[in-house]
């Protein structure tokens, strides 16, 4: 009976969809990669979709007749086919679109434009090779540097990657890296993200009024795919930085079924500071492999992999000290299409952030991991061309571990929290010039405390709409209640935040809550020029943050602090990507105020203005100039009102001695000075046979501005002086890269 | 030189940890005439020392003026009303006692009254008991890479106690250990002391509650002097020299 009820209403739900189907993969020609995003379109019919993370595309619903079907994707040549469709047929069309041999700002934007027209896409940003290559660098193409250009994003200083996303902490955004999550994508003191823009298919980057399927963060998402490997030919890839030296590797294992992927890289200025007689025994390194292997056009297999590590090893007499950190992660996903219509990937993955400190051989050590185990199932339906079911559970496993032993001291803290979350989420266009998303998420998580099993379930309806007032403008709405159910310990300001402790909402306190309301509307000036404006409001009902005042003898009830806060603000973007001149021009405002116990105060990522300017320029005979101008508001810092004599006993003279201590004024009371900084690139390439040469000179900060770090007073001088410790002076940095 | 950046950010990331670890304390906001005091018991000395002291202001010129002069300075021993004043040395602020022999007593409680205009400080302390260190001797030489055990007897309200080992090259910082056990695995961190073969210092303290709190745990007791600042606190003491053969050439051994 229950079998026959299901099949009833699978058959009722195929049936919505009546007309012909005309779906396939869209990829690119001579690697065969798939293509993310991609237009593809009936001419004059309104009919259409865009290719899914597997280049997977669906157009339903489609009456009997002659068509011309448009496939349109930025940086590639556009192809159009006729098309005769015949009543209620399938028809499966795999496309392979052709690189434009012109530059970047040569190439059309109907693929940008086409996405305006079939996404709602509130505060996201999609970003294709092409586009993550055209951002300007800083030693290392980098993409999680790249994101802090855009509009509503705030970083801590030169020397941190973190993000904070329209008054979020750093800790609030989801990072995904082939669907597994990533805890810590820093390499040094977040100085560099371990993200190398060379090896990524594409990414997309959410920073507000995420759709139902994302969850577990409160304040935004990136989504990044590693590339799947040529399935054609062998390619290679070096690259040589001022920092680093990469390869990249790609080929077919059994030819147009299965490839390959892996990417290399390492720093070598401890082997290049050593000829100086420098001894600096730091080094990272990332290894990105994936493997892909299709069993039949309906189903494929994808193998990942991913490892990261900074290291730190250094003797100083006979004592080692020794630092390490990364992460590494695995997954298997399978991806099957079961209809035309119904095409669904099923993940099990493991991911691990860990780090090691240990000082004269376990003198004094920590060991810090967090793993993640998940098993999880997404699935898009596509109904009908105006309407698609995406739909997705997940069971995950968290292992949190936090282990050390400083001076006879120790401390453990575990937790061991287990989650199943379910998502339902559909996209519709009931008239011509509406979209709806609506979604629904629910979170469970079961946290054993004092001997219990903890339960919270937390639901999340989402919603985004889009109407065209206009052609050419669309207002856009999005409202949301997002869920957090893991912290990170950071002290409340570190310059560069990178050794995580990961805990979730444990003991009494229960996961975080905030939700978002969101307006903008988006403008088309012609093919060229897009504007788009958009206001924010985020009200955190149950924030946690890192408690320094916890007791060692009862954790899990001390060590999170919990408060509310506030944010809200505009972000506005003016980008042209048509042209020999292109780039953009962001401003945000933004205000966030939290309040933790009795005391409300702006956090250090409360910075009211920013402005961003970016810009690049090709000019003939390969060659290409970039630039960006950033300005901002400064950070708030606490300032001490008053200083003392911290008197202490010395036990070697047996004798009293002080140093000074500082009385700090009230939380947050002052702000650095407004930040700075321009920074001027020149790219050449040279084609030298059937390879490329790309040359890169860049030079950070050219008028040298001194912007600070942080203050501090020099008490050897009385009064004291008030004296500051700047970020990056002017840089200069060369890079080559060979392409064969 | 080259050597030393890696150092200092180690110790830069070690501080870090300590933070995170060691509940920093979160100072209260200024009170520009707050007067605080520190003071550490020990029956060792002949003379104890009180410091009393304020904050200063950030534009304040403080060179000669720092310290507070003037102040009314005595210890109570609880149980026996003994009082012990203190008078202000050639030190601005620092104030001993006149006491001609050693008056602290082990396991004594004591009260410490420090009285500067209309500020009055008030906090007490029960001294651990003295106790002694039992293995190796002092003057003991101990070879690699053996070094065995450093063990002292248990000192009755000692709440932990903290190992301090010096090495003759008085340039190189010493990290000292806090444990609660009465016992210490040279072996273990012998790398990390005895570098060189040398003539070291260990001094072990036995803390109390007191001292504890302020180094350690950085919670203050409700008396504790000055809103957290200062500390009225007690420690008792034991000390041995010994000398360390390591397979490394060292120091010459002065003391036979």
């Amino acid at each position: 009976m229950k079998r026959t009820v299901f099949l009833a209403l699978v058959s009722l739900l195929f049936t919505l969809a009546r007309g012909a189907v005309i779906k396939g993969f869209v990829k690119e020609k001579g690697t065969k990669e798939p293509l993310i995003g991609c237009n593809v379109y009936l001419e004059n019919t309104g009919l259409g979709s865009s290719s899914n993370k597997e280049g997977y595309y669906v157009i339903t619903g489609i009456k009997e007749g002659e068509y011309k079907i448009i496939f349109s994707y930025v940086g590639y040549k556009e192809v159009s086919k006729n098309l005769s469709v015949k009543r209620d047929t399938t028809i499966t069309l795999n496309i392979e679109l052709e690189r434009e041999i012109i530059k970047l700002p040569e190439i059309k934007v109907q693929a940008k434009r086409s996405e305006f027209e079939e996404e709602v896409n509130i505060s996201a940003t999609k970003l294709s090779p092409i586009q993550l290559k055209s951002f300007p660098n800083f030693l290392e193409g980098d993409l999680i540097r790249s994101l802090q250009y855009l509009p509503g994003v705030v970083t801590a200083n030169d020397f941190s990657a973190a993000l904070y996303v329209r008054g979020g902490a750093a800790d609030q955004n989801l990072i995904l890296l082939d669907g597994v999550n990533i805890y810590n994508p820093f390499h040094i003191g977040g100085l560099f993200s371990v993200f190398d823009i060379s090896a990524l298919q594409g990414a997309e980057f959410l920073t507000g009024g995420f759709p139902a399927e994302y969850g577990g963060r409160l304040s935004s998402v990136l989504d990044v795919d590693v590339k799947e490997g040529n399935k054609e030919t062998y390619q290679g890839k070096c690259g040589v930085g001022l920092l680093s030296a990469r390869f990249l590797g790609e080929g077919p294992l059994l030819r147009e079924k299965s490839s390959f992927f892996f990417s290399f890289r390492r720093t070598y200025f401890d082997k290049a500071l050593s000829l100086f007689n420098i001894n600096f025994p730091y080094y990272f390194y990332d290894l990105h492999l994936k493997a892909n292997l299709e069993i039949s056009p309906k189903t494929k297999v994808f193998f990942s992999g991913f490892i990261n590590s900074d290291i730190f090893d250094f003797g100083f007499r006979k004592t080692r000290i020794y630092f390490d950190w990364g992460n590494r992660t695995a997954s298997i996903f399978l991806r099957h299409i079961f209809h035309p219509q119904v095409f669904t990937k099923t993940y099990l993955t493991f991911s691990r952030y860990l780090y090691n400190i240990d000082i004269a051989e376990e003198v004094i050590w920590v060991k810090d991991w967090i793993n993640e185990y998940s098993l999880k199932s997404d699935g898009i339906y596509f109904i009908t061309s105006n309407n698609e079911l995406k739909f997705g559970l997940e069971g995950k496993i968290n292992e949190c571990r936090y282990q050390t032993s400083v001076l006879g001291f120790s401390l453990d803290i575990k937790a061991f929290p287990r989650y199943l979350n379910f998502y339902l989420s559909d996209k519709w266009k009931p008239i011509q010039g509406l979209i709806l998303e609506t979604g629904l998420r629910l979170d469970n998580s079961f946290v054993p405390y004092q001997g219990q099993k903890v339960t919270h379930h937390l639901l999340s309806p989402r919603l985004g709409v889009k109407y065209f007032i206009l052609e050419d403008l669309a207002g856009k709405i999005a409202l949301g209640r997002f869920t957090q159910f893991i912290t990170a310990l950071l002290p409340e300001y570190q310059p560069a935040p990178f050794l995580y402790v990961w805990v979730p909402s444990f003991g009494p306190h229960k996961p975080q809550v905030a939700n978002h309301f969101i307006a903008g509307i988006e403008k088309w000036f012609g093919e060229e020029l897009n504007l788009t404006v958009e206001g924010y409001y985020k009200k955190y009902e149950r924030i946690q943050e890192y408690n320094e005042k916890f007791d060692p003898l009862n954790i899990e009830a001390t060590i999170l602090r919990e408060g509310k806060g506030e944010a809200y603000g505009f972000d506005f973007l003016a980008k042209r990507e048509l042209g020999r001149l292109t780039g953009w021009l962001a401003y945000s405002y933004s205000k966030v105020l939290v309040k933790f116990g009795a005391r409300s105060y702006f956090p250090f990522y409360d910075r009211r203005h920013n402005f961003n300017l970016v810009g690049m320029f090709s000019l003939p005979k390969g060659y290409a100039l970039s630039g960006r101008f950033v300005y901002t508001t400064g950070s708030p810092y606490t300032e001490p009102v008053g200083h003392y004599r911290d008197w202490y006993w010395g036990h070697r003279y047996e004798r009293w001695a002080f140093y000074w201590g500082e009385i700090p004024g009230e939380k947050n009371n002052a702000r650095y000075p407004p930040y700075h900084r321009l920074d001027l690139g020149m790219e050449k390439e040279w084609r030298i046979k059937n390879t490329n040469l790309i040359g890169r000179l860049e030079v950070i900060n050219v008028y040298n501005q001194r912007n600070v770090l942080f203050f501090y007073y020099d008490y050897e001088k009385s009064p004291p002086v008030k004296k500051a410790f700047s970020m990056l002076p002017i840089f200069p940095s060369l890079s080559l890269e060979w392409q064969f | 030189m080259a050597q030393e950046n890696p150092l200092s950010i180690s110790l830069l990331y070690l501080s870090l940890l300590f933070s995170f670890l060691l509940n920093c304390a979160e100072r209260q906001p200024v009170k520009e005439t707050i007067t605080f005091a520190y003071c550490i018991l020990n029956p060792r000395y002949t003379n104890q020392t009180v410091i009393v002291d304020s904050l200063y202001r950030l534009t304040a010129e403080i060179k000669d003026t720092a310290g507070i002069s003037g102040a009314i300075v005595f210890i109570t021993q609880e149980n026996t009303g003994e009082t012990t004043y203190f008078v202000e040395t050639y030190r601005r602020g620092t104030y001993q006692d006149t006491m001609k022999g050693k008056w602290v007593k082990p396991k004594a409680n004591y009260k410490l009254f420090v009285s500067f205009q209309s500020d009055t400080l008030t906090s007490q302390t029960t001294v651990p008991d003295t106790f002694r260190i039992i293995s190796p001797e002092n003057f003991d030489t101990l070879s690699y890479p053996s070094l065995g055990y450093l063990t002292w007897h248990k000192s009755q309200g000692a709440v932990v106690y903290l190992v301090a080992i010096f090495h003759p090259d008085t340039i190189k910082p010493t990290l000292p250990v806090v444990t609660q056990d009465t016992f210490f695995d040279l072996d273990r961190w012998k790398a990390f002391y005895f570098d060189t073969s040398a003539l070291y210092i260990i001094k072990v303290y036995a803390w109390d509650e007191n001292r504890y709190r302020h180094m350690i745990v950085k919670k203050q007791l409700p008396d504790t002097l000055g809103d957290g600042l200062g500390h009225f606190s007690s420690q008792t003491q034991d000390t041995i020299a010994i000398y360390i053969r390591t397979t490394q050439p060292g120091a010459r051994r002065l003391i036979p």
